[in-house]
């Protein structure tokens, strides 16, 4: 992984909870506020005002409701610009299409093949040319296996 | 209707290609198999550090009906399997295919956890592969989505917990399996995403911080809130440097 700047904000969060846990905390002997959380304390000493089941309820309703909503802003598919289109470049970026993505029509409908184009590895122009099952790229005979070509895959 | 569509329709009908329960999720049972078999080696790598560390293994719960190993093997099933899911089910809502394989590089990782005696749970990842990889926005949702499952877990569990605090009077038995259960959720899924959302190398929070740093920072905020005012974060580093405390 190449080091970036952006990755170094959270290099320094980290590093900074690191050293207050370890250091700061059994060294210079701070409030035990950050071990012992109020919460926690009521459990321990078992007193507290209101009955701390419904505490806990509401606080874990909060947070599925905070997750819920993360989980909205993310994955909602209109907020993806350029996902609904489905596009198609050549290697030699000379040729540019894009086709309308539209729920209506079938999903099975397959890309069509065009006669000629040029092969996506090496770039040379072919004669009806292959398309990768994996990830839809044009390729000539000698690059139209997985292993030949840069097969785009990524685990998540 | 197009003629072509009515062909498609009658195929898809027919007997021998009708689709199965399982074919709706877009899983098969040599996925689900391969989960299995993750959870087993989940389980006795567990067992296996905390052997090796001179943790005592069985000790009886209050209650005396449920052993807290048997609760905490339930607990991880369930929160390992919707973590890798949701990778999954994402992925496949962006048009691309995906699958969950063990893999011999996270199986080494696992038995270098096995000699450091830091439980590093990775037994396996989901490969998905199409045209939506190449984006990055897309690939960084995908990898978020693992850890937003567990903050949505942890709030179940902890509402769980609760519930379990006011069943306390009356069902004490109850009340005290679902006080176990709940605590040891609420912990491990709060180590579980915290610790996918660390920016190195493979883990998801190097994709979500590559895709876009607010969103990174606000599931490392809320893991950090939660763990230091609610779930004692200390306390569960605590427990995974010494050692898995449901023993």
């Amino acid at each position: 992984m190449e080091f970036q700047s952006k990755f170094l904000g959270g290099f320094l969060m980290i590093g900074a909870l690191c050293v207050a846990y370890f250091i700061l905390i059994p060294v210079h002997q701070l409030p035990s506020f950050f071990l012992n959380s109020p919460l926690s304390l009521i459990l321990f000493y078992g007193y507290s005002p209101v009955n701390i089941g419904l505490v806990l309820v509401a606080i874990g309703f909060v947070t599925s409701i905070i997750g819920l909503v993360f989980y909205y802003l993310l994955y909602s598919s209109d907020r993806i610009k350029g996902f609904k289109a489905e596009y198609e470049i050549s290697p030699d970026l000379t040729t540019f299409k894009a086709i309308p993505y539209s729920k209506n029509e079938s999903s099975v409908q397959e890309k069509e093949t065009p006669e000629k184009a040029f092969c996506s590895h090496c770039g040379k122009e072919v004669f009806q040319p292959y398309r990768c099952n994996s990830c839809k790229q044009l390729l000539c005979g000698k690059h139209y296996l997985s292993g030949d070509h840069s097969c785009v895959e990524e685990r998540g | 209707m197009k003629p072509q569509d009515q062909d498609w329709k009658e195929i898809i009908n027919n007997e021998y290609t009708k689709k199965n329960f399982l074919d709706k999720f877009h899983l098969s049972i040599h996925e689900i198999s391969e989960l299995g078999i993750a959870w087993v080696i989940l389980c006795v790598a567990i067992v296996v550090i905390n052997i090796t560390r001179g943790i005592p293994i069985a000790q009886l719960t209050d209650s005396g009906l449920f052993n807290n190993f048997f609760i905490f093997i339930f607990v991880l099933g369930i929160s390992y399997f919707t973590h890798e899911l949701m990778h999954k089910f994402t992925a496949i809502k962006y048009g691309a295919k995906a699958e969950f394989k063990i893999s011999p590089q996270a199986l080494m990782f696992l038995a270098i956890s096995i000699i450091i005696g830091f439980p590093i749970l990775s037994v396996g990842a989901v490969y998905w592969w199409g045209e939506s990889t190449s984006s990055i926005g897309i690939r960084g949702r995908v990898s978020a989505a693992g850890p937003i499952s567990n903050l949505i877990l942890v709030g179940i569990f902890i509402t769980v917990q609760g519930i379990g605090y006011l069943f306390l009077e009356n069902l004490t038995d109850l009340g005290l399996i679902l006080i176990v259960i709940g605590e040891t959720a609420v912990w491990l899924n709060l180590f579980l995403g915290a610790f996918n959302l660390l920016p190195i190398g493979i883990l998801d929070g190097a994709k979500v911080l590559e895709w876009s740093p607010r969103v990174w920072i606000g599931l490392v905020g809320s893991f950090l809130l939660l763990g230091l005012f609610i779930g004692d974060f200390m306390y569960y580093v605590v427990n995974i440097f010494g050692g898995f405390s449901f023993f």
